[in-house]
């Protein structure tokens, strides 16, 4: 017998993957009410935090916190939650769209299809939701600009860091959808692993700021270098070193180190719950 | 919720670490202990409200994807006793998993939490608040299925306004004025008021917390019911509630 996908030609990859991708950006569109709703929240999130942060002794002795946030501290805190919050619309949109899929029965029909079915999951969705995410986190960036003053320096070596975290987000969200093909109730699980992770990487509280136990764990995440990355670029305006946090070495082997381990945690998941006949058993 | 056994570890150990790293932020980079105890009954409420809410609105569109909702409702029981049924079993789960998540913070930071019989009066007014809020949102759910993906958003918000975050009373007045319309964010206060202030009981009904609280818990349990259980009737009618 051969695999549906052995014999489709080259060329089909490509428009499959491209419907893929449109169909995912239709999903979006459709949920344009949700997205809506998601941003001023996400803003909220973010701003309570800035101001809140560092702030404990001070509530216990006077009850009171002073709600102004200094432009310095304001763009440190939007590049750290707003990649921080890159990754997490990515993982949970694939996420919950993937269980959508496994719940309704339509995931074996994608393993029909002409194209290897990691395609479908690994390519098109990401890129879709990579697409979308971008949308709510570049207006994120526009409505919070509104509220408190925001001053970055534009220059094209902040995409290196983008790169790596669009790269290591995509890893992370392909390892989630993998254990998700074979326990599918992980919903916990995900929110879990999304929350260690804003708390190694820096993305609210500095680095200098953490035990020092955790040192080793910010190391190794993509995103505790995507967002030191950024902050060097774009906050202090200087170039990428080649060493250290958010260097160009660390964000290649994280960003790329993730991203293998996600495609391997996924073909894994996916032949456990290929043999076991469960891809839409929920 | 003891079938889903293997779900209750990470799911403590979720709401736990949260906590503890919100914690850890407001205290820049330490744990301080007299803030926990201000906050715990804010986070206590938070992981009732968190799990209430998935199990009322995602679990609720697990089903509808399924097709067991609409074969659970082909009893001869009228459509209430099931909606009643699913919402004591969800507000059981939530409060189990929040008395020992809030158990392990005491034993960890060893924080001090005086007791007074009026608590547990407050305690049961947030849970029925609480109840009502997983039932607007469940009934909201069922009408536009797209809720489920932001149940995350409103259960972040729930956390960062009701006082698990900071209490209360360090918002800007405005912020304390809407803080005050999400469940649960009245329930904590008094409760605080209660335990930290030693407020007398008196002194909380006259300056009105006590009764706004009974307020919003009846009128956001009403108003919860009636949408959950329009949604469920609709549905029905319509043949909507499956796949």
């Amino acid at each position: 017998v051969i695999p549906a996908h052995a014999r489709a030609p080259r060329g089909n990859v490509a428009l499959i993957v491209g419907n893929e991708v449109v169909k995912g950006i239709q999903l979006g569109w459709s949920e344009r009410l949700q997205i809506l709703i998601e941003m001023p929240l996400f803003v909220s999130f973010m701003l309570l935090l800035g101001y809140t942060i560092g702030t404990g002794d001070q509530i216990l002795t006077t009850g009171h916190i002073n709600w102004t946030l200094d432009a310095y501290r304001a763009a440190w805190l939007c590049l750290g939650i707003g990649a921080y919050t890159f990754v997490y619309l990515l993982v949970q949109k694939l996420f919950w769209r993937l269980l959508t899929d496994i719940q309704t029965g339509t995931l074996e029909q994608t393993y029909l299809s002409p194209v290897p079915p990691w395609v479908h999951i690994a390519l098109g969705r990401p890129l879709a939701s990579i697409v979308e995410t971008a949308v709510v986190v570049g207006a994120m960036y526009g409505v919070t600009s509104t509220v408190v003053r925001l001053e970055f320096e534009w220059r094209l070596e902040a995409l290196m860091p983008v790169a790596a975290l669009i790269v290591g987000g995509v890893g992370l969200a392909l390892m989630v959808a993998g254990l998700a093909l074979v326990w599918k109730r992980i919903e916990m699980l995900n929110d879990l692993v999304l929350m260690l992770i804003m708390f190694f990487s820096g993305a609210g509280l500095n680095l200098d700021n953490m035990p020092v136990w955790s040192l080793p764990i910010a190391s190794s995440l993509f995103l505790t270098h995507s967002i030191a990355g950024l902050r060097t670029v774009m906050l202090d305006g200087d170039s990428l070193a080649i060493g250290g946090t958010g260097g160009l070495v660390w964000l290649a082997t994280t960003a790329v180190g993730w991203l293998v381990s996600g495609v391997v945690v996924f073909k894994l998941c996916e032949g456990i719950a290929q043999r076991r006949g469960t891809l839409s058993h929920y | 919720m003891w079938s889903h056994t293997a779900m209750l570890v990470p799911q403590l150990g979720f709401m736990e670490l949260w906590f503890w790293v919100v914690q850890f932020f407001v205290g820049g980079g330490r744990i301080i202990d007299e803030l926990v105890a201000l906050a715990l009954f804010g986070f206590w409420a938070y992981v009732v409200g968190y799990l209430a809410l998935l199990r009322m609105a995602a679990a609720v569109l697990e089903e509808t994807f399924t097709g067991t909702l609409e074969q659970s409702l082909l009893t001869p029981l009228p459509p209430t006793v099931s909606s009643l049924g699913r919402l004591v079993a969800a507000m059981t789960e939530g409060l189990v998993t929040a008395v020992i998540a809030s158990a392990v913070t005491v034993a960890v930071f060893r924080v001090s939490i005086p007791f007074r019989w009026e608590v547990p009066i407050l305690i049961v007014l947030t849970l029925v608040d609480l109840a009502g809020f997983a039932l607007l949102i469940g009934g909201r759910a069922l009408v536009v299925n797209s809720i489920g993906a932001i149940i995350h958003v409103i259960q972040g918000v729930l956390m960062l306004i009701n006082g698990t975050y900071i209490p209360i009373y360090v918002f800007p007045d405005w912020l304390q004025v809407v803080a005050k319309f999400a469940p649960s964010t009245l329930g904590i206060d008094v409760i605080r008021r209660l335990l930290f202030t030693d407020a007398p009981l008196g002194d909380v009904w006259s300056a009105g917390a006590l009764p706004l609280t009974m307020l919003h818990a009846a009128v956001m349990f009403a108003l919860g019911w009636a949408v959950y259980q329009g949604a469920i009737n609709r549905g029905l009618r319509d043949g909507s509630l499956g796949a």
